[in-house]
């Protein structure tokens, strides 16, 4: 075993996470190298003095002081949306197709999503395709049905509110079932945009409440592999 | 274990933190407070190490309960509690982070390590104290300052598993990441974290 295989294990060694095989050959190696041997020391050195570090109290008004920003809270949250949530994805491509953002801005994002959708797993073809047929209510986006109120005039365009703070169309929607986050993105700085992408698991049935500035967006449920945006 | 007397409380003490949330879902303030006290120290405390701000990280560790009360029916059962929150605390302190790196006009996480400078900067400056509390003092700053120049992906392994002891099935489940990804990333945060202490831990002594 060389220098640079036995030092991806040390963590291993020290956490016991290993096999009885790694073991062998990493105190063998161990056995005759005097720089892994001072190496793992280090490491060891360096752990004890995290352990080590003092604890901060929090405070005997902890508690209290949570207490009453809780009583703020429950006061303040607000009703339950009237509108219908609509399907994430098409508010998604409804907000993207909207043509009134930043340009740059908008072009990099649209190809972001492009980018992540076209990438992703078969199946969210398939849920794409499941909006709703045309009917009273609908608009067609890219030849396809969505609600009205989906279209593309209506939905508020990021940045785009006279000075306001713009909502995005996607913001009022639930998470759900996550499991699994990889792809983070950002773009700008003012106000951040993070693209994320993330692939749910029925099995785990993980809920992770906003994730990220203001709240996090997804659809679906299930298996779907979905994308998200936070602010 | 003492029975649980739904009206008084008295039991509630000796529950798992899942059959506490359970009652907390149907409204039991009692319960929260209990899973609260049980919990605030190592909230507050893995946040502080995240962010370095003491009452900075008093505020987020309140915001991260207020979260787990407001979002209490979206617990499941078949998870964790403990998984939970660490998950929402870390989220909320790369949050911090995030908003810090805005103020100083960085536009993303690693972007603020970087922008926070030279990192063997803060360690040329110590030299070691007159006595032993002193010393621990000084010790803690490096530390401390070292943690904060790590990346954040690699500060929350770090820190969930050698502050916080989590196992590393536990990381993987609050950092939803693989647990081939955790083992690699811990040991690479190690090295990393070694590399920028270097100059102190080569002396015996403080060890």
């Amino acid at each position: 075993m060389k220098c640079k295989a036995a030092r991806r294990l040390f963590s291993a060694y020290m956490d016991r996470d290993m096999t009885f095989e790694e073991e062998a050959k990493l105190r063998g190696h161990l056995d005759d190298c005097p720089d892994c041997n001072e190496e793992l020391a280090k490491v060891q050195r360096m752990v004890a003095m995290l352990q080590g570090l003092p604890v901060v109290e929090p405070g005997e008004d902890f508690y209290a002081q949570l207490r009453a920003k809780l009583h703020q809270a429950e006061g303040s949250e607000r009703p339950a949306p009237v509108e219908p949530v609509l399907p994430w994805t098409e508010r998604l491509r409804a907000w993207v197709g909207a043509g009134s953002l930043r340009p740059a801005f908008g072009g990099a994002l649209g190809l972001l999503v492009g980018l992540m959708l076209g990438v992703g797993a078969p199946r969210m073809v398939a849920w794409f395709d499941s909006s709703p047929a045309p009917g009273p209510g609908f608009a067609e986006i890219d030849g396809r049905a969505v609600p009205a109120s989906a279209a593309p005039d209506r939905v508020p365009a990021f940045g785009a509110t006279g000075g306001a703070t713009a909502v995005s169309p996607l913001a009022d929607l639930d998470l759900t079932h996550l499991a699994a986050i990889s792809d983070t993105v950002h773009l700008g700085s003012e106000p951040e945009l993070i693209l994320k992408r993330y692939v749910t698991d029925p099995q785990r049935d993980l809920i992770y409440p906003d994730l990220d500035y203001g709240r996090t967006v997804t659809g679906g449920a299930g298996e779907q592999s979905d994308v998200f945006i936070t602010f | 274990m003492q029975p649980v007397d739904e009206k008084s409380g008295s039991g509630l003490v000796d529950l798992p933190d899942e059959e506490l949330m359970e009652r907390i879902v149907a409204g039991n303030e009692l319960a929260f407070e209990l899973l609260v006290k049980r919990y605030q120290a190592k909230i507050t405390n893995l946040v502080h190490r995240f962010i370095y701000d003491r009452e900075r990280a008093v505020e987020i560790a309140q915001e991260v309960f207020l979260r787990v009360f407001l979002h209490r029916k979206r617990y499941r059962r078949s998870g964790r509690f403990s998984t939970w929150i660490y998950t929402i605390a870390v989220n909320l302190a790369k949050n911090e982070l995030r908003r810090k790196a805005r103020l100083r006009g960085v536009t993303s996480l690693d972007g603020l390590v970087e922008a926070t400078g030279d990192s063997g900067a803060f360690l040329a400056d110590k030299q070691p104290g007159p006595d032993r509390r002193a010393q621990q003092h000084q010790i803690e700053e490096t530390v401390m300052g070292a943690i904060q120049q790590l990346p954040p992906k690699y500060r929350e392994v770090i820190l969930l598993r050698d502050i916080q002891q989590l196992t590393y099935e536990e990381i993987e489940q609050v950092l939803i990441i693989p647990g081939g990804t955790v083992r690699s990333r811990i040991n690479r945060a190690r090295t990393a974290l070694k590399q920028i202490l270097e100059p102190v831990l080569g002396r015996r002594e403080i060890s």
